[in-house]
């Protein structure tokens, strides 16, 4: 039985989550949080070889900031990064603070018991992207890189000036990647797109 | 006048063109008489006093006071839907005499401008506020999505089970065939509503949590009443208590708190060895740094002659809450 530590701060799912470990037969749970700051001090009390991290969890503590911490104090444990959340860079930065794999919750795909089983077999199981989503007329895959960093200055409020200062780049360059993101969603205001991309949560600021 | 006369011209012909300015003209010598003035200053210092302008001084103290007809806007007037801008300079005619020069240009357009901009401005600033309201709403928001889809899950369940259950009746066979599990399972999720997070606030999840490491958390004051100050107190108290289990073998974690006016400051130390050497800050020391500081607040390591910590966090909200722990 391969030890388990849940990090969830939504109590339904923590215990859906309980539920579905106790029932797999292979899997025992060594401790169930709300808050993934206390992630390290659980595994400190009672090791665990499987984390499943929520990334948004209670009092705003990021779960990708907890697995940062985790895989540095015990780098044998493996984390799968669990979200709803379909924040385009979510992939980029579970990879960079070492998680084994990433689940996306609720957008169908594999089962979780599948991707903990894989990941206790030393697979790490990433997709190749986030799930699609629509923007408008456009698919969240057809925004540029360059186009995402406007997007997350302006979900922040902030004005074009104020975009091309944080980026380094020109107000006219900032205008134009605005302008290709509006001609491909058929949106007609900016603020329109923020709005749209903040409730489809591409972006999710500040974890 | 002075170019007038220069030029050979007529000192009518140049009151004629002064006067056929769209801009304010008025002259004053140095004793401060006005000399000449064209229309349009005679119309504005009579709409803005209700006076003919007799001196410099008089037009000065026009411009210190509020206009009997129009309003200021700052340093300018609005008179009728103009604006206007009133300025001053001295200038020198011929054979040496100085003259002060009073001009009141019509600034009406980039006042509009200006207005506009400053609308604008409003407007955006209002659209930000919205979407940076938006932006941090939508983590609640999904949260409120998560439950939901949890609980039609649960309801299918419980059809799903209820089926079974008839099933078993009509068929008459044992009920101990029934899945109990699962109607327990599926009770057990909607009870209490679930909207709720953890069941314990911040403190005593770390004290428990704490606890489990070996480490007992002795405080000394109360938490702050505000609850970001709280909490960042707390996030000093778990990097104490885990760096004092990890490197120091302690056992206990002292808090003596303080909340005094606008600020709680909490010195924290432990039973624990002191250090060898002087405490480098760390991943764990090092962003809980930044948290205090990003906040407002202040934070100093020490390492002799026992390890200590001591944060100072500035609050909103005055008071304290009651915790014993």
């Amino acid at each position: 039985m391969h030890r388990v530590l849940i990090v969830e701060d939504q109590r339904m799912t923590r215990e859906s989550l309980e539920n579905l470990i106790r029932q797999s037969g292979r899997y025992q749970i060594t401790d169930s949080i709300s808050n993934a700051a206390l992630a390290e001090m659980s595994c400190m009390r009672s090791p665990a070889e499987l984390v499943l991290m929520d990334v948004c969890t209670e009092n705003d503590e990021s779960g990708f900031n907890a697995t940062g911490k985790l895989k540095a104090r015990f780098p044998d444990t493996r984390v799968v990064i669990v979200t709803s959340m379909l924040d385009w860079d979510y992939l980029t930065r579970a990879r960079e603070v070492g998680a084994d794999s990433i689940w996306f919750k609720d957008v169908g795909g594999e089962e979780l018991l599948s991707v903990m089983d894989r990941t206790m077999a030393g697979q790490s199981v990433y997709p190749d992207r986030t799930p699609e989503v629509s923007v408008g007329c456009a698919s969240s895959c057809e925004f540029s890189a360059a186009e995402i960093r406007v997007l997350r200055l302006l979900v922040d409020g902030m004005t074009y000036r104020e975009m091309a200062q944080t980026l380094g780049v020109t107000t006219d360059c900032v205008k134009a990647h605005i302008s290709s993101m509006l001609s491909k969603t058929g949106y007609t205001s900016k603020t329109k797109l923020a709005a749209v991309v903040i409730s489809k949560k591409l972006i999710v600021n500040g974890f | 006048m002075m170019a007038g006369r220069k030029h050979g011209l007529h000192r009518s012909a140049v009151r004629e063109a002064l006067d056929n300015l769209p801009t304010g003209v008025c002259f004053f010598d140095r004793r401060g008489i006005v000399v000449l003035c064209n229309w349009q200053m005679y119309l504005l210092v009579y709409a803005l006093t209700g006076r003919d302008l007799q001196s410099l001084d008089e037009y000065r103290s026009m411009l210190e006071s509020d206009p009997v007809n129009g309003t200021r806007d700052g340093g300018l007037f609005l008179l009728d839907g103009s604006a206007w801008r009133f300025s001053e300079a001295a200038v020198t005619g011929d054979g040496g005499a100085v003259y002060t020069q009073a001009l009141a240009s019509d600034v009406s357009e980039l006042y509009r401008r200006q207005e506009e901009l400053r609308r604008d401005n409003r407007a955006l600033e209002q659209t930000a506020l919205r979407l940076r309201r938006l932006s941090a709403d939508v983590v609640a928001v999904t949260r409120e999505e998560e439950i939901l889809r949890m609980k039609m899950r649960v309801h299918d369940d419980i059809g799903r089970s209820l089926l079974a259950t008839r099933q078993l009746l009509q068929q008459h066979r044992p009920t101990a065939e029934l899945d109990l599990g699962a109607w327990k399972n599926a009770i057990r999720l909607l009870r209490g509503g679930g909207g709720e997070t953890g069941e314990k606030d911040a403190m005593a999840q770390l004290v428990q949590a704490a606890a489990g490491i070996g480490v007992a958390i002795r405080t000394d004051g109360a938490l702050p009443a505000d609850p970001k100050a709280a909490y960042l107190l707390v996030t000093a108290m778990r990097e104490c208590a885990t760096n004092a289990a990890r490197h120091a073998g302690a056992t206990e974690l002292y808090v003596q708190i303080r909340v005094c006016g606008e600020a709680a400051t909490a010195v924290l130390t432990n039973n624990g060895a002191a250090p060898v050497e002087e405490i480098r800050e760390g991943g764990g020391l090092s962003s809980l740094r930044a948290r205090i500081e990003a906040s407002g607040g202040a934070m100093r390591v020490s390492s002799e002659p026992v390890f200590s910590l001591t944060v100072s966090i500035p609050t909103e909200r005055e008071g304290t809450i009651c915790t014993a722990y």
